[in-house]
């Protein structure tokens, strides 16, 4: 039997859980620089590692009122680079939970209706201590929705002397 | 083994012969009668052939071949340099090139190239009045005894690479020796070996020597004590017959010694050429040899400091660890010094390329053009120069093809026939400058304006100076010229040239004067990635500014700025405009009762920066931003603080825009 780690998070009353092998590393308490007119799902940057890093307000991905506040917020850093395409995003979430193991044969897949957000970002669910906990594409989600971003998000390392 | 690195290292060669060979064209034309440059010419010539025919690429060769051939003749003084074999050899270098990609001849205008160049090399042959040779090589061998016919097995790895050795040298000195063919024999689509027939009287010892550095990779075999190929014998050649492996020792001052005869085309002995990328030429520098002598000190100490740091800490020896620590600064601040040093090269090897570029253009004019260049030793950041090559061609296009005027015109106002262009590049303080210019018409303010007015980029009647006349040719779309010429005149280009050079926070200055010429100056950052900013804090953010756009810097009470709606303040008595950063967020934090202004001044034209404070100075290491946030043109990138905190740069140009178009 298949088996998956991923790692869980909350937004909203929402779990989350998204593969470990696409996340980078999880920082708590991030002092996000904000960008004058930036585009709105954007917080703003990071410094990670030394690279600059935008970050994703993934709430609003969901639906969910923006809350972003200095002293408790968390941000997944991914990297969901494909072959030759660097690409390095970080996003947030209201608290991370767990790690866990999800055999293939226990995805259940979504029905399209009834759910508050869009469900293309959704692989399917899983259902855990009498909760149900969403699948995310993380590709999809940073893709999908703002064409015109997929390319232009890619950390350029060539050009950091 | 896989060909494919060998075959793209020899494509890299290629090129940077074929750029040499330019070079040695246009010298060749200005001294016809240059033994050296002839030489020069036909040596390029036979190494190209000699590696051509290694990686199967007969087509090159079989053009080089007859090229050579041609220039054997001149060197025998049975032809004459003349403008026409010029041409023809420029062409067919060019040929050379699209042959490098297009090597089979896919594409049909190749292909048409290829049978016409050998059509016009055939016409020369005849009026040197010798029919061109049949055989592939042209090297007569002479029918005396002691010819022998030696096959070398030569089984490359990649091991030949990383060892810096050079094959389509060695292959061109084989040549030297006698008649020479060579068979690739591939498996799997790599090559398992090349054998090498050679017919010589030279002996075992000739072909030891030019073998000297691969022979770990030969085998060398006497076939027979006559030439095979002569009676057509191949048959007879037996690939395992008589093992014998000769064993040199290799020291790198044997290598230098014999490899210096013919590397002289390629690179002077005192620059190693470092290899970012296999692939492209254009990520490949020259690097001088100090430089790298300065990297491997400056590692050294490095690693001594490490170990001293290490140590201190295991001591728990307070002052110590202070020491290394500011020893450890001190090396950082070299070491980025010297990895900026690495990446400037010298404006040399681009300036190749715009003489080739000139010499045909002017003839395609019917100028008389004189290329005086200044300061070619100047150097500059690697990624500047990439940028700036594009650019600098469209200027001096536009210098020839609108600038200088045809010889009789030049004649009857008084100039010489010959007109110059110049390329003038020089240091000043942290910038360096590059001026291209002319000694022609100049540019004729009155008739811009008309054009101006007519294409509607400006109301008629508007008020405008020199200067701002100036500014015009450099807006999207806008064109002078009468007739459209393929060189220029489409009216793209001058509005590229300088967005171009602004991307690169540089600056184009235009000088021009009535019936004396045109001067177009590129002020440019040496490099682009560190530069000295001064740090200020408006609400929460702090702002990086170029240091060198800030005249000066005052502070001002809240209340006296908003006085009045129109954002202007009086400094020394004169009005300028203001920008007020806290504007720029939705911020709610008070103001403070006195805010600084930072003044700042941008090609003459002043306006102030309004902040809650400044820091002071920050030498920034100039991070791009995400082009997530490209649209928010007023930033120029970030820099990480001391504390891992970011600070973002202002754009101080986009900045004024922003205050021309809030009113």
């Amino acid at each position: 039997m298949e088996k998956q780690t991923f790692l869980t998070f909350l937004l909203g009353r929402e779990y989350f859980a998204v593969n470990v092998a696409k996340v980078l590393e999880v920082l708590e308490r991030q002092h996000i620089t904000t960008i004058p007119q930036a585009p709105e799902q954007i917080l703003g940057i990071i410094n990670f590692r030394g690279d600059i890093l935008p970050v994703v307000d993934t709430r609003l991905k969901f639906n969910l009122p923006s809350q972003n506040s200095e002293d408790k917020n968390f941000v997944i850093v991914y990297d969901i680079s494909t072959e030759g395409n660097k690409f390095v995003i970080a996003a947030t979430a209201d608290s991370v939970k767990d790690v866990i193991e999800i055999a293939d044969s226990e995805i259940k897949p979504v029905p399209e209706m009834g759910i508050s957000y869009n469900t293309r970002y959704i692989i399917g669910a899983v259902r855990r201590d009498n909760s149900f906990i969403m699948l995310l594409d993380i590709e999809k989600i940073f893709s999908l929705s703002d064409k015109e971003n997929i390319q232009t998000l890619a950390v350029d390392e060539t050009q950091i002397a | 083994m896989d060909i494919s690195h060998l075959k793209q290292k020899f494509i890299d060669e290629a090129n940077d012969l074929l750029s040499g060979l330019d070079n040695d064209l246009l010298e060749l034309e200005k001294q016809p009668a240059s033994k050296q440059h002839i030489d020069q010419v036909f040596r390029t010539m036979h190494t190209i052939k000699g590696a051509s025919g290694m990686y199967g690429l007969g087509k090159i060769m079989e053009i080089t071949h007859e090229l050579e051939t041609l220039y054997d003749l001149v060197r025998d003084q049975k032809l004459q340099v003349t403008k026409d074999l010029i041409d023809l050899t420029f062409s067919t270098a060019d040929h050379i090139r699209n042959l490098l990609i297009d090597q089979d001849l896919k594409n049909d205008e190749n292909t048409q190239n290829h049978s016409l160049i050998l059509k016009a090399i055939a016409v020369f042959h005849k009026n040197a009045g010798i029919s061109i040779p049949t055989t592939k090589t042209k090297e007569s061998i002479k029918e005396s005894t002691g010819i022998e016919t030696w096959q070398i097995l030569l089984y490359p790895d990649e091991s030949i690479i990383f060892r810096g050795i050079n094959l389509s040298f060695i292959i061109s000195d084989l040549h030297l020796l006698g008649k020479c063919i060579i068979h690739s024999n591939c498996e799997e689509e790599k090559i398992a070996f090349w054998s090498i027939f050679i017919v010589t009287d030279k002996g075992r010892n000739a072909i030891d020597d030019v073998l000297m550095f691969i022979s770990d990779y030969c085998k060398i075999n006497k076939i027979a004590d006559f030439d095979i190929f002569d009676e057509k014998e191949l048959t007879k050649r037996n690939k395992e017959d008589q093992d014998r492996e000769a064993n040199f020792l290799l020291t790198p001052a044997i290598k230098k010694s014999t490899s210096n005869e013919t590397n002289t085309t390629v690179t002077s002995p005192e620059c190693i050429t470092i290899k970012k990328n296999k692939i492209h030429t254009s990520t490949r520098i020259n690097v001088d040899a100090s430089k790298l002598d300065t990297l491997m000190y400056l590692v050294t100490e490095l690693v001594t400091t490490k170990s001293e740091l290490l140590l201190s800490i295991q001591k728990q020896s307070a002052t110590k660890i202070v020491e290394t620590a500011e020893k450890i600064d001190k090396l950082s601040k070299l070491f980025s010094e010297n990895a900026l040093n690495i990446r400037l090269v010298s404006l040399q090897e681009m300036l190749l390329k715009y003489q080739r570029l000139i010499r045909d253009l002017s003839n395609k004019l019917g100028k008389k053009v004189n290329f005086s260049i200044k300061g070619e030793d100047t150097e500059l950041d690697k990624n500047m120069v990439d940028v700036i090559a594009e650019p600098i061609m469209h200027l001096i296009r536009n210098c020839i093809d609108h600038g200088l005027e045809i010889p009789e015109k030049r004649k009857e106002s008084g100039k010489s026939e010959t007109g110059t262009i110049i390329f003038n590049a020089y240091e000043s303080g942290n910038n360096v400058y590059i001026q291209i210019g002319d000694d022609g018409v100049g540019i004729d303010t009155d008739y811009v304006y008309t054009k101006a007015v007519e294409q509607n980029f400006i109301q008629p009647g508007t008020q405008l100076d020199e200067k701002g006349i100036f500014d015009l040719i450099f807006l999207p779309g806008f064109s002078t010229a009468q007739s459209l010429t393929d060189i220029s005149g489409r009216g793209v280009g001058m509005d590229i040239v300088r967005k171009k050079i602004h991307e690169i926070r540089g600056e184009v200055i235009v000088e021009s004067t009535r019936g004396k010429g045109t001067i177009f100056t590129l002020k440019l950052q040496q490099t682009i990635s560190i530069i000295d900013t001064l740090l200020i804090v408006s609400d929460q953010s702090t702002f990086a500014i170029p240091i060198e756009d800030v005249e000066s810097c005052d502070l001002e009470e809240h209340g006296v700025l908003f006085r009045q709606q129109s954002n202007l303040i009086d400094f020394k008595g004169e009005l300028i405009p203001f920008v007020y950063l806290r504007d720029k967020f939705t911020s709610n934090s008070p103001a403070p009762d006195k805010e600084k202004l930072i003044i700042i001044n941008k090609q003459g034209k002043k306006y102030a920066i309004v902040a809650d404070e400044i820091i002071g100075q920050h030498q920034a290491v100039i991070k791009p931003l995400n082009k997530t946030f490209q649209n928010i043109d007023f930033l120029s990138g970030a820099s990480i603080l001391g504390d891992g905190s970011i600070t973002l740069l202002l754009n101080t140009d986009k900045l004024k825009d922003l205050l021309i178009t809030s009113y």
